[in-house]
């Protein structure tokens, strides 16, 4: 039995629907993936936890992209759920083992050139601040956020992102001269 | 290359910074799953357990992309869109934003209230506040847009009689019973009722920046707001909808 017209109209609809819907959203993460996984990187460490809060991160905005009428606004939102999901997952207990060892990767990052002492020693500092210090530190000094609005990104007050860009910097530049009197 | 350097101003260190996180995020990008098989990802919502990178895998999401699509053209839209291929759902319409006299909605299943949110993501759905501490997963008392823009904060507190300043107060009901509203200022409205004799005290803080929707969405939380009778030191417990997954009490 022939199905009728009407339903096979509306079956080439629905597909070719998904067709266009598919290449949108392939379009929209490839605008935003390659950005967002280098900010959840330097905030979680690893590569796994950048993965899922970017995934996270992205499976959010394209639900809701209706919802989104400036289109300047679209990158700090989605810079904010993944920070927000980043620190989650790094944080207290979901600090697995796997973690732990990516850490000792971040810490112990190779380099192909012998590096100065100092360059050294920065680059363990940088591993062991907390995720919301390393989170701060990334918006700002990579992302390139002004202290103002790295404080609307991550949805705590401008007095809390000082506060934390003053704590780490006091830390690393602690432990630079704590290398430097060896 | 990081160039060698003492930094002895924030400038100087900054600067360094930034190259070591440039190149620790370089680092990363070119170790994480391609685009292609992120959107494989999201379009299927996959979060695969302990995920190994390696060809195989993203041959495998490859080819179940392509069979997404082929298939979908094959049987001509026989088979479910993916459930992110489906129309963006929005908040439903809240009521007026300045309204100070919500509407009470019908009583919720108890079996599907949840406590106060999180701190990390809530679905949509009913919650409840009842007053007391919750530990370390969420904040009681506080939630705030934080997978929105952020900006919106609710507040509930029980607050001594007597220290809530009447002046320019409305009466309005809230939670089923009477109470008060009033703005305090352009950020600030909060809404006061006594609940088996308890002073409670409802905040509404919106940031500059704040979109009508998102006030609006706010005014039907505190909208939908109803008590239920409870074996705790309240009585009872407020029981809220949410309509977004924006809320979470971190």
């Amino acid at each position: 039995m022939r199905e009728p017209k009407a339903l096979a109209r509306a079956d080439e609809f629905g597909a070719e629907r998904i067709r266009i819907e598919l290449a949108s959203l392939d379009a929209f993460v490839r605008a935003h993936y390659p950005r967002l996984i280098r900010l959840a990187g330097l905030i979680t460490r690893d590569a796994d936890q950048s993965q899922d809060a970017v995934q996270a991160a992205l499976e959010r905005a394209w639900r809701n992209r209706g919802a989104v009428r400036d289109p300047a606004s679209l990158r700090p939102w989605l810079d904010r759920i993944v920070a927000r999901e980043a620190i989650r997952q790094t944080s207290g207990k979901r600090l697995s083992a796997r973690l732990r060892r990516d850490s000792q990767d971040w810490i112990q990052y190779p380099s192909t050139m012998p590096e100065p002492a100092e360059v050294v020693v920065l680059r363990e500092a940088l591993g062991r601040l907390s995720p919301d210090h390393r989170a701060v530190i990334a918006l700002h000094l990579h992302e390139g956020y002004s202290v103002e609005e790295t404080a609307r990104v991550l949805a705590v007050p401008f007095d809390t992102v000082r506060s934390r860009l003053r704590a780490a910097r006091a830390r690393l530049r602690r432990e630079l001269a704590e290398e430097k009197d060896q | 290359m990081t160039r060698p350097m003492q930094p002895s101003t924030d400038e100087r260190l900054d600067r360094l910074i930034r190259e070591l996180l440039t190149e620790r995020a370089d680092d990363v990008a070119a170790g994480a799953l391609s685009a292609e098989a992120m959107v494989e990802r999201v379009a299927t919502r996959r979060r695969p357990a302990g995920f190994a990178r390696g060809w195989v895998l993203l041959a495998a999401a490859a080819m179940l992309t392509a069979l997404l699509i082929g298939g979908a053209l094959a049987v001509g839209g026989a088979i479910h869109l993916p459930s992110l291929l489906l129309p963006a759902p929005l908040p439903s319409p809240a009521p007026d934003s300045h309204s100070a006299a919500p509407e009470p909605s019908p009583a919720p299943d108890s079996e599907s209230v949840h406590r106060w949110p999180d701190t990390s993501e809530n679905p949509p759905g009913v919650y409840s506040w009842n007053g007391s501490p919750c530990g370390m997963s969420c904040n009681s008392g506080f939630m705030h847009n934080g997978y929105g823009s952020g900006a919106l904060e609710i507040r509930i507190d029980v607050v001594p009689d007597g220290t809530i300043a009447g002046d320019g107060a409305t009466a309005v009901t809230i939670a089923g019973h009477d109470g008060t509203y009033r703005r305090i200022d352009t950020q600030d409205e909060e809404w006061i009722v006594e609940i088996e004799g308890a002073t409670i005290a409802i905040r509404l803080t919106t940031r500059i920046g704040t979109s009508q929707a998102e006030v609006d969405e706010a005014h039907a939380i505190i909208a939908s707001m109803r008590t239920e009778a409870q074996d705790n030191d309240l009585g009872f417990r407020l029981i809220f909808t949410l309509t977004t997954d924006d809320w979470d009490s971190g």
